[in-house]
């Protein structure tokens, strides 16, 4: 298990490498002069403009910059944002926790959804349930996540009054989390679905039922581990896509993280703060991949024992 | 303080209020919290000697004062001040300051904190962009004794009163400025008004308490500490989301809330509201004389000619902000009425205008000439809304409006680029020569130099008009600066829109509340619990 | 047309719901009652009414007929956005998988990198660096998705290379891009279209995502999502304006899927997700 460990951190090391490289290349073609975008109007001497480029770094090489960079960012300093002059690890810091909480709600509303449809509708494929599912899971895939989340708001709290908009409870986190986890339901529902079918139809699974076991425990003991190794790796990109999905819901219902201080940077032009953005959305997606395969690892011998 | 029947009356009333769903967050014991949701996403600064935005002047107004005050009359009136004496030459002031002022700190008021103030404003260090301009050719000041003071400018200077009102001439103190410097003091103001500053949560609230030793209030406000124990001013930038907020009783007081709101909300006798024109230059458009179709005035009339704002002001606020007519807000004293003369609505004179200049209808309704279109771009940063309506109505004289909706970032490239036709414009000063911002010659933009005359006009006549009204005061002030209202007008370097409105609903629970001079901010020091 | 109807109902009214959104985006000049950018038509945010099914906007337009035309913007873009993505993928995902050594394993290697920002960061990114309005959109869009083609497009590839065709082909001396275009791209067509069909939901939800979020289409342009965002101030007074132009995106997208999910079934697990 260790020595899997060490294995894929080392796999994924030159991939973080690589895309941190990729994403400051993307950076540095972008039109607009850094030093322009951070005085930000204000008028200053040509004196003012070169103790800037040089604080900023503007004038080294670039390889020599991208160390830099990568040495910045692992000592947490991800620069200074151009719009509040503020250091940006201390903005992005400030919003994660919201992202997360939204993320986390979102995927505890996914999973649940997800799992138990694909699983409903993967035991009785064809049947009534399978029919209602797959329905299900097609309006969730389609409907897009603004339209979803304001119907929701309009529904439940203008017309309804059941749950609060404002606030940072709990209760206001509910419609936030369905509205980004119906994207993960639907693909979930649907992967789980026919990978369980997939497994229930292997023989070893009829020779449990052959052999007189319980239904339910053929399902939970013998088949339920090998059905959820392909749903698991798809939700390691699933994250990726409720994380932008995020984005878009915490517009709607007005919260604040990371997706909101993406917007704001976008459109201010303000650089450093969308670097880091990406930068930290990269690191997090290679992380969890990683925890995703370790958790394969741990559930599915055939990985531990390699490729045949 | 609340007396012990005021607070079962308000308990009583929380009680029988409480049937609604409704969450109160107020302070145990009766004690009034005055809860007040801003706009603004966040402040960056509540030092007034280099605010810059108008949302930091709401806790400014409270946590500090100013030597004197302006009244609904448009009074000079004693503030901090009791009296003055202004030279003939309008080139200095003598004032004589209460002695009976202390600072949150403890530090005393006296003249040597008046002067502290405003050396540092013009102090390059401070790093000043608002308050140096508004403090006027300020050249130092003399302590003539512990409260008396004289201040001394470079050049005439008749409107320094108003400019001493004004909430970035407020007096700081100089124990703390100079203890915490510039950037903390901006984090822990203190000043001497009825608010004493206590916390800011970044991005989520600013709390204040009331000072008890309050009474220096000017005439025409009440005299006594406030009522209110505490402010709470929380940020909640999202329009729909301030509003849940002042339904659900999570604050009292809902800033800017839009125009159906307003209207909703007052209906009921839950409600009330306040709403007040801001002085300064109404929202509008600076049409680009410098280039493109709006080098020909003709063209600038006919378009003026061709927008419907009256529409603007009844379908999309609902009656809730006025028309306007001339570039100074029509709450000014300096507001010349003829300006309401001016291009009316009328698409048959907007049509011979254009005919007259050569410009013929061609094919997809669009105008032509020489082979060109009649085509203009409007880089809209504020209220693109009107942008569309903009749009729509010009299209029927035969113009083509591209719009593209843009930042401050974008809209500056733009500006230094010189590549636009019109741009939304809005300017706020309590004083008549906001003039100056977008016609002064010298407010051209340039490399380096980012400054407001987006129209690009140039005269010499203006330039001296505006210069000569400012320095004026009386009758002269008032028909210099109708001149030039008239030039503006004449030459239609300016589309007025609609008065820029500031609006406050607020609680039936709440009382007392008024506006300060220039109708942007509430003074919350005379809030009391209403019954 | 019949047999689709008698082996899956629900792909056939797809079909024809679709044909009808189409055909109504199209012939919008005849068929809306109204200008769709003209404003005040009638009173702001009036009700739905006989005259007005949708009800009106802020601005008083009709917004039936700004629906109608809205689909004009919101399906041509997604399916620009679409054919883009998917050229552009496909051709990276065949080079690559026919290539294979280390250009593949770079090129693996990037195309793992964007996999792993959310397409809609690097749409929004793309956006930030070519400045906002409708086609930078789709290009933003069709970039982001470029990795998800290309990937699938590889794996199949990968599948095809190993036949012994190809094989015979390079004994005659092909050269590498005509066996790539005359063998390799008739064999994984089938994958391609199922991934189109199953994707242009994707495109069309994604571009107007962008839109809502105010960086694609501008004024007065009547693209679908950027309507529902101007419905979303008057979610509490005019409700319509923010539930019409979802519904529409909303059928188009479930149409657009069931067709792709019938096309899936019909031709065969080619195109199963890699």
């Amino acid at each position: 298990m260790l020595s899997y460990l060490l294995r894929s951190l080392l796999r994924a090391i030159p991939t973080l490498l690589v895309s941190w490289a990729l994403i400051f290349g993307a950076f540095q073609v972008i039109p607009g002069d850094p030093v322009n975008l951070m005085l930000g109007g204000v008028p200053a001497s040509p004196q003012v403009r070169a103790n800037l480029r040089t604080a900023l770094g503007l004038d080294r090489p670039l390889p020599e910059r991208f160390v830099y960079f990568v040495r910045n960012i692992s000592r947490g300093d991800l620069g200074t944002s151009y719009r509040t002059r503020e250091p940006v690890a201390g903005m992005v810091a400030a919003q994660l926790p919201a992202t997360l909480q939204l993320t986390a709600g979102g995927l505890v509303f996914g999973l649940i959804f997800g799992l138990g449809f694909g699983l409903l509708s993967g035991l009785k494929p064809n049947g009534v349930t399978d029919l209602v599912v797959s329905a299900v899971v097609l309006l969730g895939a389609s409907i897009p996540s603004f339209w979803s989340g304001l119907m929701l708001i309009w529904v439940f709290s203008t017309v309804l009054g059941w749950v609060p908009i404002l606030g940072q409870g709990f209760a206001a986190l509910i419609l936030p989390s369905i509205t980004v986890g119906l994207f993960v339901v639907a693909g979930l529902a649907r992967l789980v679905r026919s990978s369980v079918i997939e497994t229930m139809g292997q023989d070893y699974v009829r020779t449990a039922r052959a052999k007189g076991l319980h239904p339910a425990r053929v399902v939970v003991h013998h088949a339920l581990r090998n059905a959820m190794i392909p749903p698991i790796t798809l939700l390691g990109m699933q994250i990726a896509t409720m994380i932008g999905g995020a984005m878009v819901t915490e517009n709607i219902f007005a919260r604040p993280g990371i997706g909101t201080l993406l917007i704001q940077s976008v459109l201010a032009r303000d650089l450093p703060v969308v670097q880091a953005i990406v930068v930290y959305t990269t690191a997090a997606y290679i992380l969890i991949n990683l925890l995703v395969d370790l958790l394969a690892y741990a559930i599915d011998p055939r990985v531990r024992l390699g490729p045949a | 303080m609340i007396s012990r029947r005021q607070s079962l009356l308000w308990g009583a009333a929380a009680l029988a209020t409480s049937a609604a769903p409704v969450r109160r967050a107020h302070a145990a014991q009766g004690a009034l919290t005055v809860r007040y949701g801003s706009a603004a996403s966040d402040d960056h600064t509540y030092d007034p000697r280099i605010t810059m935005m108008g949302t930091e002047e709401q806790i400014i107004v409270q946590v500090f004062d100013r030597l004197v005050a302006i009244d609904a009359a448009n009074q000079v009136r004693p503030y901090l001040a009791k009296s003055w004496v202004v030279a003939e030459d309008f080139r200095s002031v003598s004032l004589q300051l209460r002695e009976d002022v202390t600072f949150h700190d403890g530090t005393a008021f006296d003249a040597a904190a008046v002067k502290f103030t405003f050396d540092s404003i013009v102090d390059p260090a401070t790093g000043s962009l608002g308050a140096i301009d508004v403090i006027g050719p300020y050249a130092g000041s003399d302590v003539l004794g512990s409260h008396t003071i004289r201040l001394r400018y470079r050049a005439p200077f008749p409107r320094m009163l108003s400019a001493l009102a004004d909430n970035k001439a407020s007096i700081v103190s100089p124990t703390a400025a100079r203890a915490l410097g510039v950037t903390a003091f901006g984090h822990a103001p203190v000043g001497t008004g009825p608010f004493r500053f206590v916390s800011w949560t970044q991005g989520v609230e600013v709390v204040l308490e009331r000072n008890p030793a309050y009474h220096w209030a000017p005439e025409f406000l009440p005299q006594q500490p406030p009522q209110a124990e505490r402010v709470v001013h929380r940020f909640i930038p999202n329009t729909a989301t301030r509003v849940a907020a002042l339904d659900a009783g999570e604050i009292d007081i809902c800033e800017q809330a839009p125009p159906l709101d307003v209207r909703r909300m007052t209906a009921t006798p839950q409600y009330h509201s306040l709403i007040g024109n801001s002085l300064g230059v109404p929202y509008g458009f600076s049409l680009n004389t410098s280039r493109g179709r709006f080098a020909d005035l003709a063209v600038r009339r006919a378009f003026m000619q061709s927008i419907n704002r009256p529409w603007i002001s009844d379908n999309l606020f609902f009656g809730i902000v006025k028309p306007a007519w001339g570039p100074l807000a029509a709450s000014a004293p300096e507001y010349w009425s003829g300006v309401r003369e001016y291009y009316p609505f009328d698409l048959a004179a907007a049509a011979r205008l254009l005919a007259e200049a050569g410009w013929q209808p061609g094919a997809d309704g669009i105008r032509q000439k020489d082979g060109q279109r009649l085509a203009l771009f409007l880089p809209i940063l504020l209220e693109p809304r009107i942008g569309v309506v903009l749009q729509a109505d010009a299209r029927k004289a035969g113009f083509d409006l591209k719009i593209e909706q843009v930042t401050h970032e974008r809209q500056e490239e733009l500006i230094f680029a010189n590549d636009y036709d019109l741009l939304s414009l809005h300017w706020g000063l309590n004083d008549a020569s906001v003039l100056e911002v977008p016609f002064l010659s010298t407010n051209v933009p340039a490399p380096g130099q980012f400054t407001f005359n987006w129209s690009r006009y140039r005269s010499a006549a203006l330039d001296r008009l505006l210069r000569d009204a400012a320095a004026s005061s009386g009758a002269q002030r008032l028909s210099g600066y109708a001149e030039i209202q008239k030039e503006i007008m004449d030459q239609a370097l300016f589309l007025p829109i609609h008065e820029v409105a500031y609006n406050v609903v607020y609680s039936h629970h709440v009382a007392g509340l008024r506006l300060a001079h220039g109708n942007s901010q509430t003074l919350l020091a005379a809030a009391t619990a209403a019954t | 047309m019949i047999k689709m109807w008698q082996c899956n109902p629900g792909a056939a009214l797809a079909v024809m719901v679709l044909l009808g959104i189409v055909m109504a985006a199209i012939f919008a000049a005849w068929l809306t009652p109204h200008d769709w950018n003209a404003i005040g038509v009638t009173e702001s945010l009036a009700r739905p009414s006989m005259r007005h099914w949708f009800g009106a906007d802020i601005f008083g337009r009709d917004l039936l007929s700004r629906v109608i035309a809205g689909g004009r913007y919101s399906i041509s873009i997604g399916l620009l956005t679409l054919v883009l993505g998917l050229v552009s993928g496909s051709l990276l995902g065949m080079v690559l998988g026919y290539a294979g050594g280390r250009i593949d394993g770079w090129g693996s290697r990037f195309i793992d990198v964007m996999l792993g920002v959310p397409a809609l960061v690097i749409a929004v990114m793309v956006v930030s660096i070519m400045g906002v309005g409708l086609f930078n959109v789709a290009l933003a869009v069709a970039f982001a998705q470029l990795p998800h083609y290309a990937r699938i497009l590889r794996s199949a590839t990968l599948v095809v290379r190993r036949r012994l065709f190809i094989e015979a082909a390079v004994a005659i001396g092909a050269r590498s891009p005509s066996i790539i275009l005359t063998h390799i791209l008739p064999n994984i067509a089938p994958t391609l279209v199922v991934v189109a069909t199953l994707n242009l939901g994707e495109a069309i939800l994604a571009t107007s995502t962008l839109s809502f979020l105010g960086l694609g289409a501008q004024p007065p342009t009547p693209e679908w999502g950027s309507m529902l965002s101007d419905g979303q101030e008057y979610m509490r007074y005019a409700p319509w304006m923010m539930f019409f132009p979802g519904l529409a995106i909303f059928l188009t997208v479930v149409c657009v899927n069931l067709i792709g999910n019938y096309l899936n079934q019909r031709l065969g697990g080619a195109g199963r997700r890699a």
